[in-house]
């Protein structure tokens, strides 16, 4: 009987190592090869001042300018990502399929699950990628000013009154972002309040109607050429009206930082708190 | 002279099945089509009544060719009872007996009583009178074959075109449709009757014709065509014709023709 | 008898209209929604019901109409009980292109994917046709069999668009597939009404042969029914309705196949008398599925297919255990 428990013991040994934002295990190591799955992560790494220990990145990113001369892995391609022999993988909820990541670690790879959904989790991951990258300092430093500027920023808003507001994700069908993403701490931050239903996961599709709901008064999107023709179209049928006549304001947010849970976000907070500033 | 047949061949797709048959049936006459499986009757039939397009020859209905009559008005004139049909929707016997009013019908008219009345005495005829409202899916196969004939009736049809009509059914719908037959060519309705049973056609056919690879074999009447030697080269079977007093001789099979396993034995139970 | 069902269901109708009409988000409550029909309230209200959810009833009533025409006239057709709209292929052609669209067209050109849609389900249906042709001409066992080749086909080219598709497209390219009448317009209703009034009269006009070839080919043919004219009449109908209402509202199954059968347990096997009760009913059904859509987890927005399903396999399971 005792043999047994200790057998069961062995089997399974006690978790070391860091808990990243989706409750996995990583176990801790040193890191010279650093893959990032994701712009977010990617502008992570770079911003913490590991960029030299990233090998790869995906092809979506685009950001530091020094990706640019990186080799590109596909995020869904687990055998391309194992090639690249890293000794950990970035990986975001925003947009990395969750299986691939289970496979990398069932190959015995570190992966970090990075989930983003507020400001407070971006400080965090700043923290946890710094304790991960052996650059604690930095994370800390990151994450401080970080905070330091959505603290400002959420100060310049609080002197307008809240407004109700939505973060639309895309026009036709209409997709916004629900309470507890990112995007909705954005609208907070910014003295926004959301309309959009807690039901339905993150970024449900909504009813048109909600559009020309009287007490919607500011739209933020971000700033994509998709995005603005969608616009257009809308503004010419009868479901955006209230756009066209200018009783519903919309903020254009820059498109990257605004859809990026990464260390740009607090650039996106910045302009909208200003361009609400510039029209009271 | 309803319909005539000259050199008709025809068949599906490059297959031939039919070849050069000439046949013809008049007011009241029975023409009985017989043969071997795969001789072509059914095709033949098709050919008749104009469903599938021949490859040479040609049919003439009252005189004038097929091919110039609309499909609606060769549908008054000619009815068709097929072998098997499937009922797919659970429709009723007074819905499809109606079905057969069509061609009398456009495509708004509704029905008059005119209508009804030829519905109800195709009913009657076939003696489904009380049963117009049960579902054709829960008949039986003798009780369906007559919903067919009804139908075809129901156009009131001065020809009539039967594929195998009692190939499924009991002896006793049989006896009924022939009876119900009889009465028709007594009124004067042609009738061209495939069939496979020659005890059901000799008790009905004016004239025999009989198929053999698509070709004509022998035609005419009974008399001139019945002879042992047609059984045995036609169907590969003995037959004895046995006399019947007063009509058409009947038909007894006796055993497979040039096998010389099968010749007649001593032990083996003999035919009626 | 009949003329109590005929009256019950246009009044299901009739409620069907006014619920989608005056029931909706809290920017126009039903009260201020009456209102605005009787061209009183204020002009966001009038804009609301008049400008969104009168066309979205119309497309609802052109949509629902339409497939359940299709299906009704197909199951005729192909003396099948199980033909529906879908099964020809027609609206995987039609779907498969819209999806190809949706992901692929520069934002500004999104207002071609019916366009696109119209034209991938004349592609399929001249496919099937083709497909189908024989010795004899075509028939309808090779109709089915082609039908099933090209819907295979669709779905592996949808599967593909979806995951080839750009993210941001992604949930527009969804919709096709699980079917929506969010996009309604004026101009959508007005588009589509021809693809619906033409067929529906045609069908109309062979009902009495529709009712003959549910019997067979031969016994029609025998009838007086030119089988080859009406089956292409009949089929060519039976696409353009389907192409319509999948390229406006994208793939929504059930109504095609059910309605139909609920319509025959109350009036009966004849597509005369069926066809235009059909078309009621699926224009009832559309409507209501579309609003338990709309209203069931608001403002999130179920796919109506779902919905439909869920209307429909009820009723067909009750209806099975009747009959025997």
């Amino acid at each position: 009987m005792f043999a047994l428990l200790l057998t069961c013991s062995c089997t399974s040994p006690p978790a070391k190592g860091i808990t990243d934002q989706v409750g996995e295990t990583v176990p801790p190591g040193p890191v010279h090869r650093l893959v990032p799955l994701a712009p977010d992560v990617t502008e992570l790494a770079f911003a913490l001042g590991t960029g030299p220990l990233v090998v790869a990145v995906t092809p979506a990113a685009d950001f530091p300018p020094e990706v640019a001369r990186l080799p590109r892995v596909p995020a869904g391609d687990a055998e391309a990502i194992l090639a690249a022999r890293p000794d950990l993988v970035l990986a975001t909820t925003a947009g990395n399929d969750l299986r691939v990541i289970e496979r990398l670690r069932q190959f015995g790879i570190r992966v970090c699950t990075m989930d983003v959904t507020s400001f407070a989790r971006l400080e965090d991951a700043c923290r946890l990628a710094g304790d991960l990258l052996g650059v604690k300092g930095n994370g800390e430093r990151l994450a401080k000013e970080i905070a330091r500027r959505c603290e400002r920023a959420a100060d310049r808003a609080r002197m307008m009154s809240v407004r109700r507001a939505l973060y639309v994700v895309w026009w036709e069908p209409l997709i916004v972002a629900s309470p507890g993403t990112f995007h909705d701490d954005l609208l907070r931050h910014a003295g926004l309040s959301n309309l959009a239903p807690s039901s339905g996961g993150r970024y449900p599709r909504v009813d048109p109607e909600l559009l020309l709901d009287p007490r919607l008064q500011v739209v933020v999107a971000p700033d994509e050429r998709d995005l603005r023709e969608g616009y257009r179209t809308l503004a010419g049928s009868p479901a955006g009206q209230r756009l066209a006549s200018g009783a519903l304001e919309v903020i254009w947010l820059p498109a990257d930082p605004a859809s990026r849970p990464g260390p740009r976000l607090p650039d996106a907070l910045e302009a909208l708190v200003a361009a609400r500033e510039a029209h009271p | 002279m309803i319909l005539r047949a000259t050199a008709l061949s025809g068949g599906y797709g490059a297959r031939e099945v039919v070849r050069g048959v000439d046949l013809s049936v008049a007011e009241g006459e029975c023409v009985a089509v017989l043969g071997p499986n795969g001789a072509g009757k059914s095709t033949l039939l098709r050919l008749l009544a104009g469903i599938l397009a021949p490859s040479g020859g040609e049919v003439e209905l009252r005189g004038r060719p097929l091919a110039s009559w609309r499909r609606r008005e060769v549908a008054r004139e000619v009815g068709f009872v097929p072998q098997m049909v499937n009922f797919a929707f659970p429709l009723t016997v007074g819905e499809t007996v109606q079905q057969g009013r069509a061609p009398h019908l456009g495509a708004w008219r509704p029905p008059s009583p005119r209508d009804h009345a030829a519905v109800g005495a195709a009913l009657a005829r076939v003696g489904l009178s009380d049963r117009s409202g049960a579902s054709v899916q829960r008949l039986s196969g003798g009780e369906r074959q007559l919903v067919l004939l009804a139908r075809a009736l129901a156009s009131e049809p001065r020809l009539l075109l039967l594929d195998e009509p009692t190939a499924a059914l009991d002896v006793r719908h049989q006896l009924e449709i022939a009876g119900i037959l009889g009465e028709l060519i007594a009124e004067g309705v042609g009738v061209v009757l495939v069939a496979h049973d020659w005890n059901f056609a000799l008790r009905l056919a004016h004239r025999l014709v009989v198929l053999h690879g698509g070709r004509v074999r022998a035609s005419g009447t009974p008399e001139e065509v019945l002879r042992p030697e047609l059984f045995r080269e036609v169907f590969g079977v003995h037959a004895d014709l046995i006399p019947c007093e007063g009509g058409a001789p009947l038909i007894a099979l006796r055993s497979v023709a040039q096998d010389p396993r099968s010749a007649p034995r001593a032990d083996r139970p003999r035919q009626p | 008898m009949t003329r109590a069902a005929d009256f019950t269901l246009v009044a299901a109708l009739l409620v069907a209209v006014a619920a989608s009409l005056l029931l909706g988000g809290p920017a126009a409550t039903p009260r201020e929604a009456l209102a605005a029909l009787w061209s009183g309230g204020p002009p966001e209200v009038r804009t609301i019901v008049l400008g969104l959810r009168l066309p979205r009833l119309a497309l609802g009533i052109a949509v629902g109409a339409a497939l359940a025409l299709a299906g009704a006239a197909l199951q005729a057709l192909l003396s099948n009980p199980l033909a529906d709209p879908f099964l020809l292929g027609i609206s995987g052609g039609g779907a498969a292109a819209a999806t190809a669209a949706y992901a692929a067209l520069p934002a500004a050109a999104l207002g071609l994917v019916p366009a696109a849609a119209m034209a991938g389900a004349a592609a399929a249906t001249g496919l099937v046709w083709w497909m189908a042709r024989g010795p004899l001409g075509t028939s309808s066992t090779r109709m089915i069999l082609a039908g099933v080749a090209v819907n295979a086909a669709a779905s592996a080219a949808i599967l593909t668009i979806l995951s080839l598709a750009p993210s941001p497209r992604l949930p527009g390219a969804l919709a096709v597939t699980m079917g929506s009448l969010a996009s309604a317009s004026p101009s959508a209703v007005a588009w589509l009404a021809p693809y619906v009034l033409v067929p529906a009269f045609v069908l109309l006009l062979h009902g009495r042969d529709l009712g003959l070839l549910a019997t067979g080919e031969e016994s029609a043919a025998a009838l007086g029914v030119e089988v080859a004219t009406v089956r292409r009449r009949v089929f060519l109908a039976a696409a353009a309705l389907c192409g319509g209402a999948v390229a406006f509202a994208g793939v929504i199954g059930f109504v095609g196949l059910v309605t139909p059968h609920l319509c025959r347990f109350v009036w009966g096997q004849s597509p005369r008398r069926l066809l235009p009760r059909a078309a009621v009913a699926g224009a009832a059904l559309m409507v209501l599925g579309d609003l338990v859509a709309r209203r069931l987890l608001a403002p999130v927005e179920l796919p109506v297919g779902v919905v439909t399903a869920l209307l429909g396999v009820p009723f067909f399971v009750a209806l099975l255990r009747r009959s025997p």
